[in-house]
């Protein structure tokens, strides 16, 4: 199995280099030239062509690109034009906020969309087993933006019981994790009830009533553990889908995460910052995703990693 | 002694074609210690009996509508699910898809001595391995950790063997148990149950189609088509004189190794639609004795003229089918 890790690390390093090179070029290909940004409407040609040159941005495409990865190779990711920081500790300060953002929305998901999920597949077909597919069917397709100011309107505004926007408190955590979670937490819902009535009619499952085991223990343990297989692959894969997800919600709430770091540096064109944060998120997604491969061979002693 | 006693026992499945009545007025007793056999073709409703003797018909779908079920005096409709695994216990067909493919066997095993028994790790541990050397388990000690993938198709049926004696139950019940093995696989499989059977004194109830598998070893045999008996007795009464169409025709295509190297007489016909069954006697549109009692009345299980009177069949006319098969 170590060989195995050895060689996907080895194999993500291509994938983080398409990702840097991807942003590396959409970034200068957008309008809006960094020293124009900085120094304002006033400034004139003469200056804007000191900063530029200060900058290295008067050097051709290949050039930069070319000094850029040789850089990161280096693990200097860059000033923050803005901040005139290392682009990557300035990212990383924001790390914290996200990781508790997404940790949260990802245990509510798990807590509630579980459950949910089993209670629907053992009423299949009933009137809780609609009502909870309503209900995952309206999560999945309600847009965060528009959920996050809804959620802003009646908890904030309305009724006054939780704070709008901001960080420092559990109360803080609240409206941004319920937008964060709804999503991939309809997902779960689905994916768990699907899962567990494609194993109810096993071979295995009658075994175990058979066996004379709890209904409890039969849809639990027996039928769960395989059920989860398919269940642990997606969320896996969703858990991207949600570190894309805090990019909106941590700008409607303003929290301050990597997110809205992000965003903001994007608007003043600040290079370093966005490249270092796209490839701080692109390797938590690599990791994340060698992780699920590694859970699944634990799940299921039938998946065999090549190298083993 | 009666163990179990199976009486009019019907069950009903909901299908989008409508309701199927898989088992339908069935009756039938096993005697402690007795090994029967329960034959029948597919859809003949015999899986379907064993799961409602256990509990176990697949819901909602599924559903017991009538008769009565009585283990040891109790009524199993009722409490099948206390006495299932500890008095009961059941070997399916295909032992990799009931084999739970996420769990190592000893773990399966031992399971039975943990929820039923409170059984420590150690203890249930120790006890699966007991019996898997019971029942012939190369190199039990090692192979307590493997998965089912990892064993072959006699070893994976070896081990749920070893699952449901477990707690020593006093009825097992084996459907189809060597169907999805090998040949010479199947004579150790049943050599096996049959052991164990004889050193535990439990009644076995054998579920087959294959009339090869049960020579030899049932005392009796129960043959049912369409969801009903149609026919009852010692292994050798129900062979030497069928008094039934369908088991006269079942025995007349087997192909016997030391006769004539005729043709093999088929039954003729296709078999029954559960959802558009004859009115009167199920098997009547492939018989030749069929006439108009044979629309209008279903016959019941009734002795045989002149055999003993555990011989049944159910059938309008037994005489004809005697005399015309011996």
């Amino acid at each position: 199995m170590g060989a195995y890790v050895v060689r996907r690390l080895f194999f993500s390093l291509f994938v983080l280099w398409g990702a840097v090179t991807i942003i590396f070029v959409v970034l200068r290909l957008v309008p809006g030239d960094p020293a124009y940004i900085m120094l304002g409407p006033d400034a004139d040609q003469a200056q804007v062509a000191a900063l530029r040159a200060q900058l290295g941005l008067d050097q051709s495409l290949i050039q930069q690109y070319a000094t850029y990865l040789a850089n990161v190779v280096h693990l200097d990711f860059g000033e923050s034009f803005r901040l005139n920081a290392d682009s990557m500790s300035l990212v990383l300060q924001r790390v914290p906020a996200t990781i508790q953002l997404a940790t949260t929305a990802l245990l509510l998901s798990l807590l509630i969309g579980l459950p949910l999920g089993v209670i629907a597949a053992l009423r299949a077909h009933s009137w809780v087993d609609r009502a909870i597919s309503v209900f995952s069917l309206m999560g999945q397709s309600t847009p965060s933006f528009w959920l996050g100011i809804v959620l802003i309107l009646v908890f904030a505004r309305g009724l006054k019981v939780l704070p709008s926007a901001g960080s420092g408190s559990w109360a803080h955590l609240v409206l941004p994790t319920i937008t964060l979670a709804l999503p991939f937490l309809a997902i779960l819902v689905r994916l768990t009830r699907s899962g567990l009535l494609e194993v109810v009619h096993e071979g295995y499952v009658q075994t175990a009533r058979a066996k004379g085991l709890g209904e409890g223990i039969v849809v639990l343990v027996h039928a769960m553990r395989n059920a989860l297989i398919p269940i642990v692959t997606v969320v896996g894969l969703q858990f991207g889908a949600l570190l894309g997800g805090t990019v909106i919600v941590e700008t409607v709430f303003a929290w301050p995460g990597v997110g809205r770091l992000l965003i903001d540096s994007i608007g003043r064109r600040d290079y370093g910052v966005v490249q270092a944060s796209i490839l701080l998120v692109a390797t938590i997604f690599v990791l994340i995703n060698l992780l699920v491969d590694l859970l699944y061979g634990f799940l299921d002693s039938r998946v065999r990693l090549a190298g083993d | 002694m009666v163990l179990l006693s199976v009486r009019d026992l019907r069950v009903e499945f909901a299908t989008s074609g409508g309701v199927v009545t898989a088992v339908d007025g069935a009756s039938f007793d096993v005697g402690a210690g007795e090994t029967v056999a329960l034959l029948g073709e597919s859809g003949s409703g015999k899986s379907v009996t064993a799961q409602a003797i256990l509990g176990i018909v697949p819901k909602p779908a599924g559903r017991v509508t009538g008769g009565s079920i009585s283990y040891d005096g109790r009524d199993l409709l009722t409490a099948a699910k206390g006495l299932r695994g500890r008095e009961i216990a059941m070997v399916f067909q295909d032992p990799l898809s009931s084999l739970n493919p996420v769990f190592r066997v000893g773990a399966q095993i031992g399971e039975m001595f943990r929820r039923h028994r409170g059984a420590s790790r150690r203890e249930a541990r120790a006890a699966a391995l007991d019996l898997m050397k019971r029942v012939g388990i190369p190199a039990a000690s090692k192979r307590l950790d493997d998965y089912p993938h990892q064993f072959s198709g006699g070893m994976r049926q070896r081990v749920m063997i070893a699952m449901a004696l477990a707690l020593s139950p006093r009825l097992l019940i084996a459907d189809e148990p060597t169907t999805a093995l090998d040949v010479t696989v199947q004579a150790q499989i049943m050599d096996l149950l049959t052991r164990l059977q004889a050193e535990e004194g439990m009644s076995l109830v054998l579920i087959t189609h294959d009339l090869g598998v049960v020579a030899g070893v049932a005392d009796r045999v129960i043959l049912m088509y369409a969801g009903r008996v149609v026919e009852t007795g010692s292994l050798r009464e129900v062979y030497e004189h069928s008094g039934h169409p369908y088991t006269s025709g079942l025995m007349a295509s087997v192909p016997a190794l030391d006769g004539p190297r005729d043709r093999l007489v088929p039954i003729q016909g296709a078999p029954p639609d559960l959802l558009a069954l004859p009115s009167g006697c199920s098997f009547r549109p492939r018989c030749q004795y069929a006439d108009e009692q044979c629309a209008e009345a279903e016959p019941v299980l009734r002795q045989l003229p002149d055999r003993p009177s555990t011989h049944q069949a159910a059938c309008h006319h037994p005489e004809g089918v005697l005399t015309d098969v011996h």
